[in-house]
């Protein structure tokens, strides 16, 4: 039997190291941190934030959000001026090639809207973050009271 | 004046100078006083409008008398903004936990959106950030002079799936005992600076 040559270990070692969990099957864009903020029972919304991470050559624009849990998500980013906190919709947020986007309180953030049950206190909210190129990035949010540590 | 004698003088002056400054320092209580907080140079006392609180008891302006509150204007369908700071506010009012009741601040939520914040609504949204805390719903037609008198404002812009977006003032103001807007905590707020200005005030307030 032929013994495996240098290139053939090595491209057996690339395939068989997979990509980290919250990764998804999408090279370079990773997403974590992600929590959803709980809310009472009657809440028609809450907050998702999360941390998007591009390690691609190539800027990636976040067109859309998914959940099994809520009928409707969209990103809005909160924007004080003159002391009067607004909301703006951001239908496409560019993540420049190579940087992190935080969406935390007070910025950036997912609006979660129309929960399809009462939102528990505790668990996981599963999200999908859909890219104008096609890609998709699968990642489980955690429901806190407040923001991790 | 020798050498010797001149630095035995420096040296007692400087020591007189310190214990003198820490004797002031001592007397005059909390360190610096508020530095998050604006205290207003003249207090507004806060209108009499009708308000209704998420009991569905009657709010007048009397039921703020006797203790101090902290005031935020928001609403239930606010996904951001307004449980951060509900949530802050809760954190801001355990740190005083072990002030005297009396001495503890009461928290409103003052819902910019009657339409939708009933006393109903306020009920099953405000007591899940600390069960002390209130919602008060304002008649639409009386809202205006309430914010005014607040130096708050509101507006409202069409947003799709929801119907409306409200925008709000992001600030949390303080009411004293006696009813008046007192001082003002301009975004972004921040717990333990929050708590500690509040017991400065406080202490000063203890003081007159």
């Amino acid at each position: 039997m032929r013994l495996a040559t240098p290139a053939t270990m090595l491209a057996l070692l690339l395939v068989a190291c997979g990509p980290a969990p919250d990764d998804g099957p999408e090279p370079g864009l990773r997403a974590m941190q992600a929590w959803v903020r709980a809310v009472p029972p009657t809440a028609s919304m809450t907050a998702g934030y999360l941390v998007i991470e591009n390690g691609g050559p190539e800027d990636a624009v976040l067109s859309g959000v998914e959940s099994t849990l809520f009928a409707s998500v969209e990103t809005h980013e909160t924007v004080v001026t003159n002391g009067i906190a607004r909301m703006r919709p951001r239908e496409r947020l560019v993540i420049a090639a190579g940087e992190r986007t935080r969406l935390e309180p007070g910025g950036l953030h997912l609006m979660l809207m129309r929960p399809v049950q009462p939102l528990p206190a505790e668990g996981p909210v599963p999200l999908t973050l859909v890219f104008e190129d096609g890609r998709r990035v699968e990642i489980e949010a955690e429901i806190r009271a407040q923001a991790p540590e | 004046m020798s050498r010797t004698s001149f630095l035995a003088a420096a040296v007692v002056l400087a020591a007189t100078a310190g214990l003198a400054g820490a004797w002031f320092a001592a007397r005059s209580g909390d360190a610096a006083g508020p530095t998050q907080a604006r205290m207003l140079d003249s207090p507004r006392a806060v209108p009499a409008v009708a308000m209704t609180d998420h009991r569905g008891e009657a709010f007048t302006p009397e039921r703020l008398h006797g203790h101090y509150s902290l005031v935020f204007f928001g609403f239930t369908h606010c996904p951001d903004v307004c449980p951060t700071t509900l949530q802050t506010l809760a954190a801001v009012r355990q740190r005083l936990d072990d002030l005297p009741p009396v001495e503890r601040p009461a928290v409103l939520l003052i819902s910019v959106d009657p339409r939708r914040d009933t006393p109903e609504q306020l009920a099953g949204y405000v007591p899940h950030f600390h069960p002390d805390f209130t919602g008060i719903h304002v008649e639409e037609a009386a809202l205006p002079e309430l914010a005014r008198a607040f130096g708050a404002a509101y507006d409202y812009t069409p947003s799709g799936d929801d119907g409306y977006a409200v925008a709000h003032t992001a600030a949390v103001f303080l009411v004293d005992p006696q009813g008046r807007i007192a001082a003002v905590f301009t975004a972004p707020h921040e717990e333990a600076g929050m708590a500690r200005d509040y017991r400065a005030i406080l202490s000063g307030s203890r003081r007159s």
